[in-house]
């Protein structure tokens, strides 16, 4: 039987070079592989022959890093396991035998060749320390064992992240993780290994303790007159537990996964939404959120959002107004587009299903909130970075609180005039889910409500300009004015605003449903 | 894989669709009534004076031809759009009382009105729990049993707007159905749904009537509507022409025959004798 299985590795082996441009992409990478692994073994090696201390850390720490690689390289370069122990699920085998036999075919892999290699070059080194050798080779194969083991979990790993939905993103960190290590190892050969020499020793003898490090630095404990055989017994440990590890995984692939019950399907299915507490307000801002985060559209009004600070410093700088004044611009007008731009027109943006709303009865202000929230927060965010760099580029500390007026009037005065406006004079926009510089298929009037709309936040921000203005030039205490002129107003017009839209949500209804079907 | 099958099916749905039985009087008591409803758009009249009479516990039909007012009609009902005059009541009250249509114990599906399809096909089922006051529990369980019931449990975790258009009818009937309401208005539920799946729905549908829920539905299949329903209405250009128990509004003949009777379509065949002689 493992016979058997041998030759459908040589098989699935042969199989790569059947295309020739599987055949040369299979031997290239082989060959580079080779000659990059002996390489580096071959100046690491060249260490000892050159008498030079630093062997044995560089040993240890190039050697954990090795085995990093062996267990990171699967598990982003992973398509779908060869020889997965559920194919073999229908012909009579043990669990136990499976896992004791797929890793013996792991001899056949590119990667035991390479771990054999390098292994073998970098042990040469201890040639000339008695006793050494005979350690070598045993940790040697124990650190064979050791990595193919780990070259089976990562690509299980691997193919295991394939499937999940959020699989990618761990890939690619995994992936960084791996340019990491694998610049870690290259560096010292390259650069002078003297250099480096005084970090790589604590390092070293780190990671000689751990696990990764422990096998790779035996003969170096007998080279320095130590006693070789705790570590390999922590090697061993290690190699016994990843073989545990490894045959619960086959035995759980070969007794199957039951199906889900339907309890876990439907919370499965509810994504994000299961954190979502129950009531109509919460299930309305998971919505609106969601919208956010998944329609093109609104990514293209929080696209715009970096622009605006750019523009303003590049004007600023050719206008060669100083600083201090236009670090009061961003962030106010980021947040008109966020709280305004965005919001004014969100039935029309948001008119998917008005009618279930409707239907449902629910709260005009329930709905108005909803919607006003997830842009509120992305404010509240911008806020509390947008103001300390603000005060940062404006060379000032007091610029804070001015600037905390002016935005909070421009994030509450948009939100508050938008919920109110577009509850009642909604215009055509884009149908949910276009791309984000469609124009709509149907116009009508809007620009009217739209200027008026606009003109009112720009009212709700006039105290706190005002109150801005005077502190330039008077000083005193008209920051704080600015402060609470601008918070003020902006927290009268949003519980305002969001009550008449409310109102005016509820006794439009039908209005509004006519509205998002003709649009 | 979950069963799918009708038995299971029922037997899930009981915990879902258990409105309290109807009121203990003599004779069924009467769900819906629809008196003088008008609406025109423009110069087009189309809802003329309807009347209308449901009683609880039955399933009430409304065929017509395409453009006979039936969607305006269940809109009207539904709160969707304003009636220009006329009356309607639910259990005895009035649904548009104020500027603002009291639907709160009905559960709508209306035709071709787009739904939040950006969500997941759970997480538009949670929507619509949430918007009707359901906690998180409550609508967990009714989702489940309801995806079965649809036979919707694989699809679940995809985006509505990924559905076909039958599933999507099944999750918005679904939606419609998970706060259990007494009265269910129903525009065109099974346009597009598969024969299997139109079963499972009037199977769920016939038990919800039995326990005394009340089931208005349009369509324009006449065999469905003659097969399902136990009172019917038949509109055409915006006004009822029949309407009642089924057995007396058919009077021996099948619905198709009757209805083309009343609204007669018969002459229309005529003059079409170009689309016999063949160009080549």
């Amino acid at each position: 039987m493992v016979a058997e299985l041998l030759r459908l590795r040589i098989t699935l082996l042969g199989n790569r070079l059947r295309t020739p441009r599987g055949a040369i992409a299979s031997i290239a990478t082989a060959l580079v592989s080779v000659v990059v692994v002996a390489a580096v073994a071959a100046q690491i090696a060249g260490l000892a022959r050159a008498n030079d201390w630093i062997f044995r850390p560089a040993v240890t720490t190039a050697g954990a890093l090795v085995l990093l690689i062996a267990l990171l390289l699967p598990v982003v370069t992973a398509r779908d396991e060869s020889l997965h122990a559920r194919g073999f699920v229908g012909y009579g085998l043990t669990p136990g035998f499976l896992a004791l036999a797929l890793p013996l075919t792991d001899l056949l892999s590119l990667p035991a060749v390479l771990l054999v290699l390098y292994t073998v070059i970098v042990s040469s080194g201890w040639a000339a320390v008695p006793g050494a050798v005979g350690v070598a080779i045993i940790a040697g194969i124990l650190l064979l064992v050791l990595g193919l083991q780990l070259v089976r979990l990562g690509s299980t790993l691997g193919a295991w992240l394939i499937r999940r939905e959020h699989g990618a993103p761990v890939r690619v960190a995994v992936a960084v993780v791996l340019l990491a290590a694998a610049a870690l190892l290259l560096a010292p050969p390259l650069a002078d290994p003297r250099y480096l020499g005084a970090a790589l020793v604590p390092v070293g003898d780190l990671l000689a303790v751990t696990p990764f490090g422990a096998l790779w630095d035996a003969p170096g404990r007998v080279a320095d007159g130590g006693s070789p055989w705790g570590v390999i017994l922590i090697g061993l440990g290690v190699v016994a537990v990843l073989g545990l590890v490894w045959w619960l995984i086959i035995e759980r692939e070969f007794h199957g996964r039951r199906a889900p019950r339907s309890e876990e399907v439907v919370d499965d299915a509810l994504g994000a939404f299961r954190f979502v507490p129950s009531g109509r307000l919460a299930a309305i801002t998971a919505r609106s959120a969601a919208y956010w985060v998944r329609d093109p559209r609104y990514r293209v009004s929080l696209i715009v959002l970096p622009v605006i600070p750019l523009v303003t410093f590049v004007a600023g700088v050719v206008g060669k107004v100083p600083a201090e004044y236009f670090a009061l611009v961003p962030v106010p007008a980021m947040l008109i587009v966020l709280g305004w731009a965005t919001m004014h027109n969100d039935v029309a943006f948001d008119s998917s299903a008005v009618w279930s709303h409707v239907v449902a009865g629910v709260r005009g202000v329930w709905d108005r909130l909803g919607r006003a929230i997830p842009p509120f927060v992305i404010g509240v965010v911008l806020l509390a970075v947008g103001v300390p760099l603000s005060a940062l580029a404006g060379g000032d500390a007091g610029l804070v609180l001015p600037l905390i007026g002016l935005g909070s009037a421009a994030l509450l005065g948009g939100i508050g005039i938008s919920s109110a406006v577009s509850a009642r004079f909604p215009y055509a926009a884009p149908p949910p889910g276009a791309q984000g510089f469609e124009a709509p298929s149907s116009s009508g009037s809007g620009a009217g409500a739209q200027t008026l709309s606009f003109a009112a936040v720009l009212v709700v921000l006039a105290p706190a300009v005002v109150a801005t203005v005077l502190w330039f030039q008077q000083g005193g205490p008209w920051d704080l004015v600015a402060l609470v002129a601008g918070l003020g107003a902006g927290v009268l017009v949003a519980a305002v605003g969001i009550w008449v839209g409310g109102r005016s949500f509820e006794r439009r209804g039908p209005e509004l449903v006519a509205f998002s079907v003709r649009n | 894989m979950l069963d799918p099958t009708i038995a299971v099916a029922e037997s899930v749905l009981d915990g879902v669709l258990t409105p309290a039985a109807g009121d203990a009087e003599a004779g069924p008591a009467v769900a819906l009534t629809v008196r003088g409803l008008t609406k025109s758009f423009g110069s087009v009249h189309a809802v003329k004076s309807v009347d209308l009479t449901v009683h609880a516990g039955k399933f009430f039909g409304i065929v017509g031809p395409n453009g006979a007012g039936k969607t305006t009609t269940l809109s009207m009902i539904t709160g969707l759009l304003r009636p220009d005059s006329g009356a309607i009541e639910v259990r005895g009250a009035e649904v548009w009382a104020g500027r603002r249509a009291r639907t709160d114990g009905m559960g709508v599906l209306p035709d071709r009105l787009r739904l939040f399809d950006r969500l997941t096909g759970a997480q538009l089922l949670h929507y619509a729990g949430s918007l009707r006051g359901l906690d998180r529990a409550t609508i967990a369980h009714r989702s489940r049993d309801l995806a079965i019931a649809f036979g919707l449990t694989a699809s679940l975790s995809r985006p509505v707007s990924d559905y076909s258009v039958g599933m999507t009818k099944k999750i918005a009937l679904a939606s419609a159905m998970i706060h259990a309401p007494r009265l269910l208005v129903l525009d065109e539920p099974f346009e597009s749904v598969d024969p299997v799946s139109t079963a499972a729905i009037i199977r769920i549908l016939r038990r919800f009537a039995a326990a005394g829920g009340t089931v208005v539905l349009s369509s324009h299949s006449m065999d469905l509507i003659e097969r399902v329903c136990d009172e019917v209405a038949i509109i055409a250009a915006g006004s009822v022409l029949a309407s009642g128990p089924m057995r007396e509004v058919l009077g021996g003949m099948s619905l198709e025959d009757r209805f083309v009777e009343l609204a007669g379509g018969a002459g229309a065949v005529e003059g079409m004798e170009w689309l016999q002689s063949f160009s080549g």
